[in-house]
């Protein structure tokens, strides 16, 4: 029961099948932040928010929109939430799907049990800061109702020339192959230049398909932030070794990297 | 790798309901990360995925405080 209502003057209070009581529903811009009542901070399209915390609170809270909120609770109580500063801390809870934390964001994982095949490697690779295949998300990307997905509706996430642009709604090789090159997949040989770049889309880690493979590429963003801003969180570092086999007058790997990609 | 636990049913873990249980038991997400490193390997780098430890944690519910501004904290007035 809500009986002191002093400050919710900016938020919808709601009733309804289903909806538990006291729930408060956010609606947000995307983009834009909001303020939990722990003085979290978080940067949602949406969140359902139980003013009365039960019990499961943290056992049912979507993990996927919330993980900001997780790991600035666990910093501050940090017993409670087994925090360990040198690890990256993956917490479980009994939502799906999950969140991650950028170079510069955090240092945490927050994951639903339910997820799909991959999906910690995914979210690592974010540690990392390797960017999705596809940019933006599910709703703002383009869903045509006929199935059938166009150049148009793809879109470049990661900035990198060695993955095809990507859309999150799609769901099989075909439609990426029918987008990018007007044929389906099944049709091309495992020669085919355009079946491989499909698959460097479709079967990429961070694309929101099947999360199997990582390219060279990737691993040179996530070696340079592993041998820098999460150099805590390995056992070790990569050294690079320049043609020649000298030791490399770079300090770090960037300038080898870029050369050897000319 | 630290479990969220359900306060409401001591001991319960995240995906109990599940065929299987997700990735909520130490051999269903040992499975997870037994994937990831072979992608990991794949690429020659020589990056490995370890866990650390396996925790089951049930963290208090946030305490509901005054608010210093009802501006900046606006839900925390409820009783």
């Amino acid at each position: 029961m809500c009986s002191n209502t002093a400050g919710l003057q900016t938020f919808m209070r709601v009733t309804g099948p289903g909806i538990p009581v006291n729930t408060i529903i956010l609606s947000l811009t995307t983009n834009s932040g909001f303020t939990m009542s722990n003085s979290a901070t978080a940067a949602n399209n949406s969140a359902a928010i139980v003013g009365s915390f039960p019990p499961d609170h943290w056992f049912n809270l979507p993990a996927r929109a919330t993980r900001q909120y997780i790991e600035t609770t666990a910093i501050a109580s940090q017993g409670a939430w087994r925090w360990n500063p040198g690890a990256i801390n993956i917490y479980v809870n009994n939502s799906a799907s999950g969140q991650c934390s950028f170079v510069g964001g955090g240092s945490s994982i927050s994951l639903g049990t339910n997820i799909s095949t991959g999906t910690v490697l995914h979210e690592t690779g974010h540690i990392f800061n390797l960017q999705h295949t596809h940019a933006l998300d599910y709703p703002t990307n383009t869903k045509p109702p006929s199935g059938v997905y166009a150049m148009s509706d793809l879109m470049n996430g990661d900035m990198l020339d060695e993955t095809a642009n990507d859309n999150p709604n799609i769901t099989t090789n075909d439609q990426l192959c029918q987008a990018l090159f007007g044929k389906n997949y099944n049709g091309l040989t495992a020669t085919d230049a355009e079946r491989a770049t499909v698959d460097s889309a479709f079967q990429d880690v961070m694309s929101y398909h099947t999360e199997a493979v990582l390219l060279p590429v990737q691993m040179d963003i996530w070696t340079l932030n592993a041998n820098a801003a999460r150099l805590g969180f390995c056992t070790g570092r990569t050294w690079f070794i320049a043609n020649g086999g000298n030791n490399s007058a770079s300090s770090t790997p960037n300038d080898v990297v870029a050369a050897a990609r000319g | 790798m630290k479990f969220i636990r359900n306060n409401d049913v001591p001991n319960t873990r995240p995906g109990s309901t599940l065929p299987g249980g997700g990735i909520g038991t130490v051999a269903t997400f040992g499975q997870e990360i037994t994937y990831d490193n072979a992608v990991l390997d794949a690429t020659t780098r020589g990056y490995s995925l370890t866990v650390l430890e396996y925790l089951d944690i049930t963290p208090p519910r946030p305490l509901r405080r005054m608010p210093a501004s009802p501006a900046s904290s606006p839900m925390a007035a409820q009783p």
